[in-house]
């Protein structure tokens, strides 16, 4: 009786086994196989997502980089779509897209130095469930109102007693609500120096504007002199830039306010090695506005009063060679150049697409993150 | 002696083996299948993470290297407030199922 009751406990053990545990253990190892293929579906996905982000990031960073900087765009971006059928991207969705895109250009400011900013690509694409986004950060930078150059609501230059207003290095951006221009009665020797590595006009460099002075006498009169901003950066990105001349007259001499441009000590290219003059070095220059010209003024008298007025009347700048407009050309220019007068030697062509994306590399590349 | 132990165990039934292997059967049948499918998903979950990890080894030196797999591509960008898109040229840069644009 015992020896039959043991035997079938075995026999209960077993059934037990074969009906429980190994469905059990069989569906347990389905559902790992199941887990397995949707983490690599998943994974695909990602890597997907991630490189259709990436290209999304490319299309802004070219779109960026090759843009004047008046004109570079910033803020969100249309979605794209991929469509993998015809290997392509469209604004409209297409019936079997891949994934899209959405970009934004934005400027960020660096935490740890708060007047310190960041131009940030951010590219977020979407493959079905799945979101990847890449962030491309560009060169950090200054504004030039914040290293005291010139006011930001005015654009007027300051006067530079007591202190320089040098930026060591870097980039510095100069963007203000009017045209950047001398304070009316500034000595000649009194103007901000703009110095970085490289400098980015974001508004009209207008030395003419507004710069008729009130009727004074004429031993006042003989106070208005010449005046030059110097201007010192490896590279220089302009808007427009405009200039003042006035004849002399009445006694008083010419009058001139002119841009001299000069390269930071130890950087640029040597003369000799672009076709320039040999021992002189050379800085990069973009005219990136419609204008680099010159406005003239006339000295205008009443009784025994004498002032600046100014005329309706502008000159362009040609290069001192090919006799063509500088506006909308880049150069190498020559360390001491005064813009007003260019000499032969001063200014060297140069392919501006490519340099332009390669000086811009050169001062921070894009970061992928 | 033997004999006597023999005739004195009973053994299972016929019935009972029947049973038994009818149990065994039906759940080999279903549970066979479904073990082998899974066995098969496994692996091939393994050789598509391989593959995968492959072809993004190939992307990424593709995407160093700037080798465009498809030239001649374009992708619109286009502000909210802009009339028309702005057209960025470049090529395509494709390893299996993965996709990415380098602009020229």
């Amino acid at each position: 009786m015992k020896l039959r009751d043991e035997r079938g406990m075995i026999a209960i053990g077993g059934a037990v086994m074969l009906i429980v545990v190994l469905p059990l253990l069989a569906t347990a190892l389905w559902q790992y196989s199941m887990f397995e293929m949707k983490q690599v579906d998943r994974r695909e996905k990602e890597l997907q997502a991630l490189y259709l982000a990436r290209a999304g990031a490319e299309a802004a960073i070219h779109l960026w980089m090759d843009k004047p900087v008046s004109q570079r765009p910033e803020g969100k971006f249309e979605r794209v779509y991929y469509d993998p059928a015809s290997k392509g991207f469209s604004l409209s969705q297409p019936s079997n897209a891949l994934g899209y895109f959405d970009v934004e250009i934005r400027q960020v400011e660096d935490p740890s130095v708060p007047t310190k900013r960041y131009t940030e690509i951010i590219s977020t694409a979407v493959v079905a469930d799945v979101t990847r986004t890449v962030r491309a950060t560009t060169y950090p930078f200054l504004f030039g109102h914040e290293l005291g150059w010139y006011s930001e609501s005015s654009g007027l230059i300051n006067s530079n007693e007591g202190f320089l207003f040098d930026s060591t290095d870097g980039l510095v951006r100069v963007a203000a609500s009017s045209p950047i221009r001398f304070r009316e009665n500034t000595l000649p020797n009194r103007a901000a120096r703009f110095s970085a590595k490289t400098l980015v006009f974001e508004v009209p460099l207008n030395l003419a504007y507004r710069q008729t002075t009130s009727y004074t006498l004429s031993a006042d009169a003989w106070a208005i002199q010449s005046k030059t901003l110097p201007i010192v950066a490896e590279t220089i990105f302009f808007d427009d830039v405009i200039m003042l001349r006035a004849p002399s007259n009445y006694g008083f001499s010419d009058i001139t306010y002119s841009v001299e441009l000069r390269v930071p000590e130890g950087l640029g290219v040597p003369g000799t090695s672009i076709g320039g003059v040999p021992g002189s070095r050379y800085g990069y220059v973009f005219f990136d506005g419609d204008k680099v010209e010159v406005q003239e003024y006339r000295w205008g008298r009443v009784l025994f009063f004498y002032r600046l007025v100014e005329q309706n009347s502008f000159s362009s700048i040609f290069h001192p060679s090919d006799g063509q407009r500088l506006a909308g050309r880049a150069f190498y220019f020559r360390d001491g150049m005064n813009l007003l007068r260019p000499q032969p030697g001063d200014l060297i062509p140069l392919d501006q697409e490519s340099t332009r994306r390669d000086l811009l590399e050169q001062i921070r590349p894009f970061v992928w993150e | 002696m033997v004999s006597k132990r023999v005739r004195g165990d009973k053994g299972f039934t016929l019935i009972e083996v029947m049973v038994a292997l009818t149990i065994i059967s039906v759940l080999t049948a279903a549970l066979v299948p479904m073990v082998v499918s899974s066995i098969q998903r496994i692996k091939l979950a393994g050789q598509k993470a391989q593959e995968l990890s492959e072809q993004q080894g190939i992307m990424e030196r593709r995407l160093s290297g700037e080798t465009i797999t498809h030239p001649g591509i374009r992708i619109p960008l286009k502000m909210p407030h802009a009339a028309e898109p702005e057209y960025i040229p470049g090529g395509l840069i494709e390893t299996g199922s993965f996709v990415s644009f380098v602009a020229d």
